[in-house]
């Protein structure tokens, strides 16, 4: 629907991973998330940011080799693509260029 | 859990990485905001993760809602039906709730103790047993030394309870003397006022009690201005220091009146404080220390039992040893010992309940087998459309869930009544809590549904199986039930006759016993009677001071002018105990031959007013030399000795043990016991000054009108020695305790029998009406072609009963088969009473009778051509 525009819920799932550099999992990207946007968030919403987020080929992930931290369960890793950071950066450039034009013609 | 839940869930390939994405976060949220907070998120994300079908669920409810209403549509067609229906179902609930609330007050219910897994009972291992009592020296040696646990005790005691020292109170409630840590230990809570505390056993420390809560609203209006007042206990000013919690009972049989400390002991009872040299025997419970198991501290305390001087058990020849201690856990009242013959009890009650539930539940079954059968139509056209058979089944099922919903509300409102008249008919001590909470809340709500489920079971299966073709095609609403849910009807028809027949059985037989009673003759001066129970102090009273005081008191009571006669037993009549012994080679329907056997002094005969038949009874002189001879009742010489002379001979015939007893006489057979079952004959020996148990012998006193002279009685009674407190009993409320019991039992299983009669009758009106109404154009054409009205009602009558007779008969020969057990409970009545039997019969005939016949006459009385025509 949205193309291959990012979503809020998704801008902030993507910068979140960025942010987590490799070997983040779902688990770290709730808490990340939840801790900076200051609202209870949802697995099911962080899973389906993430399905997008690969689906527009932003996010690539890969099943991860079982750790016996976690009970011997295999967790899927997720990272940021090249084209995943390019738009994070795109969308920083547009929401600053806008604020900045905010603030001088305040000033003026 | 958490586990098991996220297995089940369809989570389809994320699984795994969902599953333990989700544990490390509750694991993570648990640690750092409790477990709640945990779950509470964890369930929000379950939700989250689920596949997205919120149209799905939406339609679910608007689906179950639509079900719902036309549920109700349907009984507002038929509205007598199906609120008879409702209303039997909801009695049946009733029964059920008052039978739950009364067994969760009694037997189920916790001792609402702070953390009852580390409550034990602490018992006495001695040579070949378990004794469960032991002097109070044994417990306070052993509380200086055990490490491991706390240990606290109590016994129990009766008081007189009076607000004023003017008043008397005639009646005796129930008084646990306990340590002063006791009520700490448990954890028992003060609503008003104190709890008791160690240092109410220090010497010198001012008599106090603690009240039970109940007893406090019932007793005392919930005063809360008497906390901390002066309350009399048998005469006895003591401080009324607090109301205890009332979800407090601690691990005792009865919760108790009062709770006093051991330090008030001495001033209640007017007796030497307690201490290490006092007889009392006490129950001793423990508290283990934090993370010790219940091994260690049985070990520890085996230890010191072993150790400890003077605690074997007394018997005649020389004292057992100890050798260990024993703990069970004293939690809750199934923790008991004797648990096992509990969850029997439980288990034979809710058997019975059961039965009449499945009568109620075979009920609203029936109901909608027929309503599925006259809505075939109404469901082939919805197949037709295309509903699926699930939905159709949904719909049957979400019915009979509704009755079964409504049911179970009336029947809890319908309870709030029954519970307190039945509480009242047994006779449950009002200390016991029997407000519904939510364990009886969620037990209606459970068999509401349950009993719904169960009912709308079969009639959903026929129902959704309608045929499509066949009912579309027929012309006809009215097109016959299949030939399969004509059975399953029948079937139940059958059960409700065959449960209804053993419960009308049980019924008459009580009913019979009662009014046996009542019109039976005792054999001896029952209303003449009265019973002196002594209780003699804990120490300082040896078998010569009894003696003495007996002598005493006897000569101070025969002076008294309105006193007739007095005399000591030990066993005076109805007064509780009895001894027993089994002849064996005699038993009687599988009934073991039991023989009363009772000792008493030289006057007694006369004082009980015993009927001489033959011989004499033995003398002065005989009680005095402890003579070896024995009075016998005439069922004795009619079953041992025939047509022999009795007179002289020796009772080696009974028992080899009464070998060298001789037969002096021979009275009229009396009924002296409150035992229920068949008494076979008493024989009566001299109870010599000598005898060891003489102190738990009474005084039997005979007046011209007993009550008048209770007070002054025992006034006299307490010249003769005042230490010894005297508490009289009349032998007439004895025998109405008993008859009480028997009207309880006859008029609680006649109530039972009754509703499950109404609920057989109902069911069977119900389905006749149906039935009737689906076969109205064959009876028209029956009649079209020449059958009278008669022939007609002949026929309906006749097919509507066959199913009512075969369950008649195999409920009639299960209850033969049972009833055996119910002969001890009878009071001589023959378990196989013809006329009990009989009346049980004929009963369910006629009532069966009359719910075919109407609706039969409408069937034959209706217009055939006005019929025929349409």
């Amino acid at each position: 629907m949205k193309g291959d525009k990012l979503g809020e819920f998704e801008e902030f799932a993507l910068l979140a991973l960025y942010a987590l550099k490799d070997g983040a999992y779902g688990v770290p990207v709730q808490q990340y998330m939840e801790q900076h946007i200051g609202r209870d968030v949802t697995m099911g919403a962080v899973y389906a940011a993430l399905a997008r987020l690969e689906e527009k080929g932003y996010v690539r992930s890969v099943m991860g080799e079982a750790t016996p931290v976690r009970g011997g369960r295999a967790k899927r890793h997720y990272e940021p693509t090249p084209a995943g950071v390019k738009a994070l950066q795109e969308l920083r450039r547009i929401r600053e260029r806008m604020w900045q034009a905010i603030e001088s013609r305040g000033r003026a | 859990m958490i586990r098991l839940l996220l297995r089940l869930l369809p989570l389809g390939e994320r699984r795994q990485e969902v599953e333990s994405d989700l544990l490390e976060l509750f694991e993570a949220r648990r640690q750092t905001r409790g477990r709640l907070y945990a779950y509470w998120r964890l369930l929000r994300d379950l939700g989250s993760v689920l596949p997205p079908r919120a149209s799905r669920k939406r339609g679910g409810i608007r689906s179950w809602l639509l079900d719902m209403r036309y549920g109700l549509r349907l009984f507002r067609k038929h509205p007598a039906v199906i609120g008879a229906t409702v209303v039997g179902l909801a009695l049946a609930i009733a029964v059920g709730t008052t039978v739950f609330t009364i067994l969760n007050a009694s037997l189920i219910r916790s001792y609402g103790m702070a953390n009852p897994e580390s409550v034990v009972r602490v018992q006495l291992r001695v040579d070949a047993g378990i004794s469960t009592e032991w002097p109070y020296h044994g417990f306070a040696g052993m509380r200086e030394r055990a490490q491991q646990s706390q240990l606290a005790a109590s016994f129990q005691d009766g008081v007189r309870f009076a607000m004023s020292p003017a008043e008397t109170s005639g009646r005796i409630d129930a008084v646990l003397l306990v340590s002063g840590n006791y009520l700490p230990l448990l954890g028992a809570q003060a609503v008003i006022g104190r709890t008791l505390q160690p240092s109410d056993d220090e010497p010198g420390a001012a008599p106090v009690v603690v009240v039970n809560h109940r007893f406090w609203m019932l007793r005392m209006n919930g005063d809360r201005s008497v906390v901390g007042k002066t309350i009399w206990l048998s005469g006895t000013p003591v401080t009324l220091a607090g109301v205890i919690d009332q979800s407090f009972t601690g691990p005792v049989d009865k919760p108790p009146a009062f709770w006093a400390p051991f330090g008030s002991y001495g001033s209640i009872y007017r007796d030497r404080p307690m201490s290490r040299t006092s007889a009392a025997q006490v129950r001793v419970v423990a508290r283990l220390a934090d993370g010790v198991a219940r091994t260690t501290a049985e070990q520890e305390l085996s230890a010191i039992a072993v150790g400890l001087p003077d605690v074997g058990l007394r018997v005649e020849s020389g004292t057992i040893p100890v050798t260990g201690a024993r703990l069970d856990g004293a939690g809750s009242p199934l923790d008991a010992p004797d648990s096992a013959g509990l969850l029997i009890v439980i288990a034979v009650i809710l058997l019975i309940v059961g039965l009449v539930l499945a009568l109620a539940c075979a009920n609203v079954a029936n109901l909608l087998l027929a309503g599925a059968a006259a809505r075939a139509r109404e469901i082939g056209v919805r197949l037709a459309l295309g509903a699926s058979r699930r939905r159709i089944l949904r719909q049957l099922l979400n019915e009979s869930l509704l009755i079964g919903l409504m049911a179970g509300a009336v029947g809890l409102l319908l309870s709030l009544w029954t519970v307190p008249v039945v509480t009242r008919a047994i006779g449950l001590p009002e200390t016991y809590d029997v407000k519904p909470d939510l364990a009886v809340i969620l037990f209606t709500t459970a068999i509401g549904v349950l009993s719904g489920i169960a009912a709308g079971l079969a009639p959903a299966r026929h129902g959704s199986r309608g045929d499509l073709l066949g009912v579309l095609k027929s012309q006809s609403a009215q097109a016959g039930s299949s030939p399969k849910a004509t059975r399953t009807r029948r079937l139940f028809i059958g059960f409700q006759a065959a449960a209804s027949i053993l419960l009308l059985v049980t019924a008459a037989l009580f009913l019979r016993a009662a009014v046996h009673m009542v019109r039976i003759d005792l054999g001896f001066d029952a209303d003449r009677l009265a019973a002196v129970a002594p209780s003699f102090p804990r120490s300082g009273f040896d078998p010569r001071a009894v003696e003495t005081y007996w002598r005493s008191a006897l000569e101070k009571v025969r002076a008294m002018p309105a006193v007739e006669r007095a005399s000591l037993a030990l066993y005076p009549p109805f007064g509780g105990a009895v001894s027993l012994r089994e002849v064996p080679g005699m038993a009687r329907r599988g009934l073991a031959y039991r023989i009363y056997e009772n000792r008493t002094d030289a006057e007694y005969f006369a004082t009980a007013g015993f009927r001489l038949v033959r011989g004499r009874a033995y003398s002065v002189d005989d009680v005095r030399t402890n003579a070896p001879v024995a009075v016998v009742s005439e069922s004795i010489v009619r079953d041992f000795f025939g047509a022999e002379e009795p007179i002289g001979a020796s009772l080696s015939a009974v028992s080899d043990q009464w070998s060298s007893l001789r037969i002096i006489g021979v009275v009229g057979e009396a009924l002296t016991a409150h035992v229920m079952g068949p008494g076979n004959g008493t024989i009566y020996r001299p109870l010599s000054p000598s005898n060891s148990d003489l102190g738990a012998a009474r005084l039997v006193v005979r007046a011209e009108n007993p009550s008048a002279i209770v007070r002054d009685l025992e006034q006299v009674l307490l010249t003769a020695d005042a230490r010894v407190r005297p508490s009289t009993t009349l032998v007439v409320t004895g025998i109405e305790r008993y008859m009480d019991e028997l009207k309880v039992l006859a008029g609680m299983s006649g109530a039972v029998a009754l509703l499950a009669l109404v609920l057989a009758v109902l069911g069977l009106y119900g389905v006749t009406t149906f039935v009737v109404g689906q076969r109205m154009w064959e009876m028209h054409v029956r009649q079209a072609i020449g059958a009278s009205g008669r022939d007609i009602v002949r026929l309906l009558v006749r097919q509507s009963l066959t199913p009512v007779m075969i369950g008649l008969t195999v409920g009639l020969a299960i209850a033969l088969a049972a009833v055996r057990v119910l002969t001890p409970a009878l009071s001589g009545i023959n378990p196989y009473d013809p006329a009990a039997i009989g009346g049980a019969v004929i009963v369910l005939f006629g009532a069966a009778i009359a719910a075919v016949i109407s609706p039969a006459l409408r069937a034959a009385n209706a217009d055939p051509a006005a019929v025929l025509r349409q």
